[in-house]
């Protein structure tokens, strides 16, 4: 083959593949031609780059296996919790240990709080029992001198005297009686 | 949720599926990567805009493959080209058939394995657009190559997947 003809055959070797996507400018698409009409050889690789061509083009989808979305899912999942405790970690070791001392004294703040509210609570329902017991006594006593004014009854006279002062006094003179003797 | 994630795997697995078993050449292989893109796409999905979501898928699917040959050059020493490539053992049809489907099944396993010898970016392009599909555009972008560079790497693999070949294309 001559230096001519070589060449020409290289030339037209790097252009097949071009020229099968309708790609060579038309030039070159119709000098290949040319070519191509007159040599056996560059006429025969054509053939075979459209044969590999096809070829390509006819590989068939590939069908996943199912187990293969399962295992993804799966991992999700793990990934999920695992994030979600690397979350935590990251904010104890994002925030909170450097600011230990901030975190610390809003520690020992929230506890002096709840505590003197504890005791607050407690004082105020103490002084809520204490006036209650007030109120209860003075509401008993004028409850009792309200009866004894209608009644002309004095609670004195009439209830204490008889019913608790002279059964002390008989009591005590019976036991003195009963000492001399 | 699960729903929504099976949705998603359904539209998308097969694609993610069938490149990486062309890209990797091996079935286990394809399904690592196909179970991490889904993991990502589940991930990230959301956020790409459904007509950027082609490329950006082959963009993730191709470096997960990549991923994972790195990972796989560094666990073996040496891949033997005659035994490590699964199609050449697997894609021929065993029994006797008719010849146009023999050949058909000779010349599916002699591109699947000549896939394998070709550069990575080649491989990728020549993937993406002949068996995919894909648009010069789309590969540009997922790749991040000029288009004219998409162009040059398809015909150069193409040429050299029938010089590969060779006398095993009729």
């Amino acid at each position: 083959m001559s230096d001519e003809g070589a060449i020409c055959c290289a030339w037209a070797q790097e252009r097949l593949e071009p020229y099968l996507d309708g790609e060579l400018p038309a030039a070159e698409a119709s000098a290949l031609q040319t070519h191509l009409h007159s040599c056996s050889a560059c006429a025969t690789e054509l053939q075979r780059a459209e044969r590999v061509l096809a070829g390509l083009r006819a590989l068939p989808v590939c069908a996943c296996p199912p187990h293969v979305a399962a295992a993804a899912w799966a991992r999700l999942q793990a990934l999920g919790s695992h994030q979600r405790r690397q979350r935590a970690r990251d904010w104890l070791d994002g925030w909170l240990v450097p600011h230990w001392r901030v975190a610390g004294a809003a520690t020992v703040g929230l506890v002096l709080v709840l505590a003197a509210g504890y005791q607050h609570t407690r004082a105020a329902a103490r002084a809520r029992e204490v006036a209650r017991a007030q109120a209860q006594v003075e509401w008993t006593l004028a409850y009792v001198g309200e009866l004894g004014r209608r009644t002309g009854l004095t609670v004195r006279e009439q209830v204490v005297r008889p019913h608790v002062v002279a059964p002390v006094q008989r009591a005590a003179a019976a036991a003195g009686q009963r000492r001399s003797l | 949720m699960i729903g929504r994630f099976r949705r998603l795997c359904a539209r998308h697995q097969d694609r993610v599926f069938t490149f990486a078993r062309y890209y990797l050449g091996q079935r286990e292989d394809a399904e690592d990567v196909t179970q991490e893109v889904l993991v990502r796409l589940w991930e990230h999905g959301a956020q790409i805009p459904e007509e950027e979501l082609p490329a950006w898928l082959a963009t993730v699917r191709r470096n997960a493959c990549l991923d994972l040959l790195r990972r796989r050059r560094s666990e073996r020493a040496v891949v033997s080209s005659s035994g490590g490539c699964e199609p050449l053992e697997r894609a021929v049809a065993p029994g006797p058939q008719p010849d146009g489907l023999v050949q058909d099944a000779e010349l599916r396993a002699q591109l699947e394995g000549g896939l394998q010898l070709l550069p990575e970016a080649q491989r990728a392009v020549v993937v993406l657009r002949e068996v995919q599909g894909m648009t010069y555009e789309q590969i540009s972008q997922a790749l991040g190559l000029p288009l004219n560079t998409v162009k040059v790497y398809l015909h150069r693999g193409r040429r050299a997947l029938r010089g590969y070949l060779g006398e095993h294309v009729p």
